[in-house]
């Protein structure tokens, strides 16, 4: 069962460095001599899909979160009891939240920046800065914490990791999963990003304007 | 000098820079770090191994129970908001006191720290509050400089004044710094807990929308022209008092029990949280359903009743399940708090169905979705700074520096301050937080500071520093929100007495510390 796990770890491992190339395509689009084929929109309307998946997963985590822990609260405080399988729906659920909304607040700029300059860039120097930040930030995070989880992760597999308590939840693995899913999610997401960038910087997509009152919801 | 110095000075400038680039903060420091990293690997003089402790620190996030408080806290303050129940806070409050001189800017600051204390989200308490008080105030007469001051000043109050988020994540920090300073003074290992913090800001943080009504009261009698009551001439519709029971105590009655349960031992932060966002979320479904045909509304006020209904039963009767005996009357009660439950529960998926069928639903939940994202994926990039700074012994230079201050602890703060001071003109407080916090407050509470007093006065000091000209946060979404023909030096202008006020109170808590360590000395004893 072990070698099982960790033989699909190792094809999962290869599956990503071949598909890696693909990574380069943005700046074929960019660099390409002649005028690319506009059928890349659809390669980054599909990326925007999957982050848009993992957003919806993301919304129903909250929901579970909000629903385990008014639960966990309602039994302690009334009949005194507690379950640990309860308290890890929260924290399972806490985690997904914004592992899994993390590349859909990407994609839809959710995430704070630095304002002071940004508003006096032309659309195509924030398109630099964007693809360049994708390209030297996004994606080696991404394959940092793909990286930093591969050896480990394949064992939790192996053994079905379970929960430290006798009651808890049999899906530690699973939990564990979400860092690479993470990982996953953004990468990708950089991905559809930089192709929307490269597109708009050739002039086949609308370079995205700023929304101008800078990170409305920063806390 | 030595190349990992050079290297850890380096990784810090450039992080400066690259983030002025604009892009996204989080993923600019975790990246920045990263490549640095890197560069000492290629160099030989970092062990990349050690970057795969990010895994650990990933983890320890994402089972931490306390940090579940933020997205609780999050999505109770977007609801809140959504639902317009904040907006109906303000309006009612503002026509309760329009006659009294000064009465719209009292209303601001009140509900300021009301808002601010459900939701803590500063640019969203701002824009609310600029949309709606700035301009009646501005019709009634009022000088835009003390408007828009009163506006800006108020919506950062959402970060001192608990159960703000910012706090939560504060004392995640401060804890962890108090932890490691421990360890180096070997002994006096002290936890320092979100409901210390939430304690210790209390006082400060009431005495300073003291100090803002004081202000406001003290320039209606010198100056009455900035602050005219509204013309007898002019009618109002003064609120019915359904609206005051319903618009103004419900909200006010939750905001309250959510704090006094943290601050009473009751509720741990993260359960508040949850009956905060519980609570939110029924008082939005029956604001909402006032607007729309529905029957569930008596379902949701059903809710509503059953929480009362619970807390009464909980505390007259034993309902504790699995002890030997359990009397005939605690069994009939065990059965009736059961009916309450599932009662509060359909009260609950009601309300979700009102607010899904207005289509509020969807949109609080990717915004609460998205500013969760948000927190945590910069908390992922600053430990993923603070790993690799700390790597090349960037820790160790900060300490030798803050301890070489001429001056001791009081030195060595005023320099931490006044850094932290600049850094609020560019970064968020999760930021600072979680990038500064780790690296200066260890040295700091080894040379004597109090973790909690410490916590306070940093918040205290960003607070203001998102005040003030030319950079401040607060004043940046106020002129965002507000009418064109208010002059931008206007805004600037209004913010600086409070400025003053701010400056007054960090002062205050510096010079008696017990402003901020007696509560919470209260509540550990």
């Amino acid at each position: 069962m072990a070698d099982l796990f960790l033989a699909i770890g190792t094809g999962l491992q290869w599956l990503g460095i071949l598909l890696s190339p693909v990574l380069v395509l943005p700046l074929a689009i960019l660099l390409w001599p002649t005028q690319p084929s506009a059928r890349f929109s659809s390669l980054h309307r599909l990326l925007d899909t999957i982050s848009g998946g993992a957003q919806r997963l993301a919304m129903l985590a909250a929901v579970i979160m909000v629903l385990a822990q008014l639960a966990v609260v309602i039994v302690r405080h009334v009949y005194g009891l507690a379950f640990s399988w309860l308290d890890e729906t929260v924290i399972y659920a806490f985690a997904s939240v914004f592992l899994l909304g993390a590349a859909g607040a990407l994609r839809e700029d959710a995430h704070v920046r630095v304002d002071i300059l940004r508003g006096r860039f032309s659309a195509r120097r924030r398109a630099v800065i964007e693809l360049f930040g994708i390209y030297v930030f996004v994606f080696p995070i991404g394959i940092l914490v793909l990286w930093a989880v591969e050896p480990s992760l394949s064992r939790s597999w192996a053994g079905f990791e379970g929960s430290r308590e006798s009651d808890g939840l049999p899906i530690y693995y699973l939990f564990r999963s979400l860092i690479p899913a993470f990982g996953i999610l953004l990468i990708l997401q950089g991905l559809g990003n930089a192709l929307k960038m490269a597109l708009g910087l050739r002039g086949l997509d609308t370079l995205p304007t700023m929304t101008g009152d800078g990170p409305a919801e920063a806390l | 000098m030595e190349i990992e110095v050079v290297l850890a000075v380096l990784m810090f400038a450039t992080a400066i820079g690259a983030l002025l680039a604009g892009f996204p903060v989080a993923l600019t420091l975790g990246g920045v770090a990263l490549l640095f990293a890197l560069i000492g690997g290629v160099l030989g003089v970092f062990p990349t191994g050690l970057l795969r402790l990010i895994q650990l620190r990933m983890i320890g996030t994402m089972e931490n129970q306390v940090l579940v408080a933020v997205p609780l806290f999050v999505l109770m303050g977007v609801i809140l908001e959504r639902s317009k129940v904040a907006e109906d806070l303000l309006h009612i409050a503002s026509r309760l006191l329009a006659r009294l001189r000064g009465g719209p800017a009292y209303a601001v600051v009140i509900v300021g720290a009301l808002l601010a204390a459900s939701t803590g989200i500063v640019g969203a308490t701002v824009i609310t509050m600029t949309l709606i008080a700035l301009p009646t105030m501005l019709r009634q007469g009022y000088d835009p400089r003390l408007a828009s001051g009163t506006i800006a000043a108020s919506g950062t109050l959402g970060q001192i004044i608990p159960p703000s988020i910012v706090l939560i994540l504060l004392s995640d920090a401060i804890s962890n710094a108090n932890q490691r300073a421990s360890v180096a003074a070997a002994g006096r290992p002290s936890a320092v807990s979100v409901g210390d913090l939430f304690a210790g800001a209390l006082i400060p943080g009431l005495a300073l929308v003291g100090l803002y009504l004081a202000y406001i009261a003290f320039l209606s009698v010198t100056r009455p022209s900035t602050c005219p009551p509204l013309a007898q001439t002019d009618a109002i519709d003064a609120p019915s008092g359904k609206e005051i029971v319903f618009g103004l105590g419900a909200p006010l009655l939750l905001i309250l029990a959510v704090l006094g349960s943290i601050l009473g031992g009751i509720a741990s932060p993260t359960e508040a949280s949850a009956i905060g966002a519980g609570g939110a979320a029924l008082l939005a479904g029956l604001r909402v359903s006032n607007e729309t045909e529905t029957r569930l509304q008596p379902l949701i006020l059903a809710g509503l009743g059953s929480i009362f209904l619970l807390l009464v039963l909980a505390e007259l009767m034993d309902l504790r399940i699995g002890r030997q005996t359990i009397s005939v009357a605690d069994q009939i009660a065990m059965v009736l708090a059961g009916f309450a439950i599932v009662t509060f529960f359909a009260g609950l998926i009601a309300s979700a169905l009102v607010l899904m069928k207005t289509d509020r639903f969807g949109p609080a939940l990717t915004s609460a979705v998205h500013i969760t994202s948000m927190v945590f994926l910069i908390l992922i990039g600053a430990s993923l700074f603070a790993l690799v700074f700390r790597g090349y012994d960037g820790d160790i230079l900060v300490m030798g520096l803050l301890q070489a201050t001429p001056g001791g602890l009081w030195g060595a703060l005023a320099l931490t301050m006044l850094v932290m001071f600049l850094l609020g003109f560019f970064l968020d407080f999760i930021e600072i937080v979680y990038v500064v916090v780790p690296l200066v407050a260890p040295p700091l509470i080894l040379l004597g500071a109090d973790p909690v007093w410490l916590a306070i006065l940093m918040a205290l000091n960003l607070q203001t520093s998102f005040l003030t000209p030319p950079f401040g946060f607060a004043l940046f979404y106020l002129r965002g929100a507000a009418p064109d023909d208010l002059a931008t030096i206007d805004i600037w202008r209004g913010a600086i007495p409070f400025i003053g006020l701010q400056l007054t109170m960090i002062g205050l808590v510096a010079a008696i510390p017990a402003l901020a360590t007696w509560l919470p000395s209260l509540s550990s004893s």
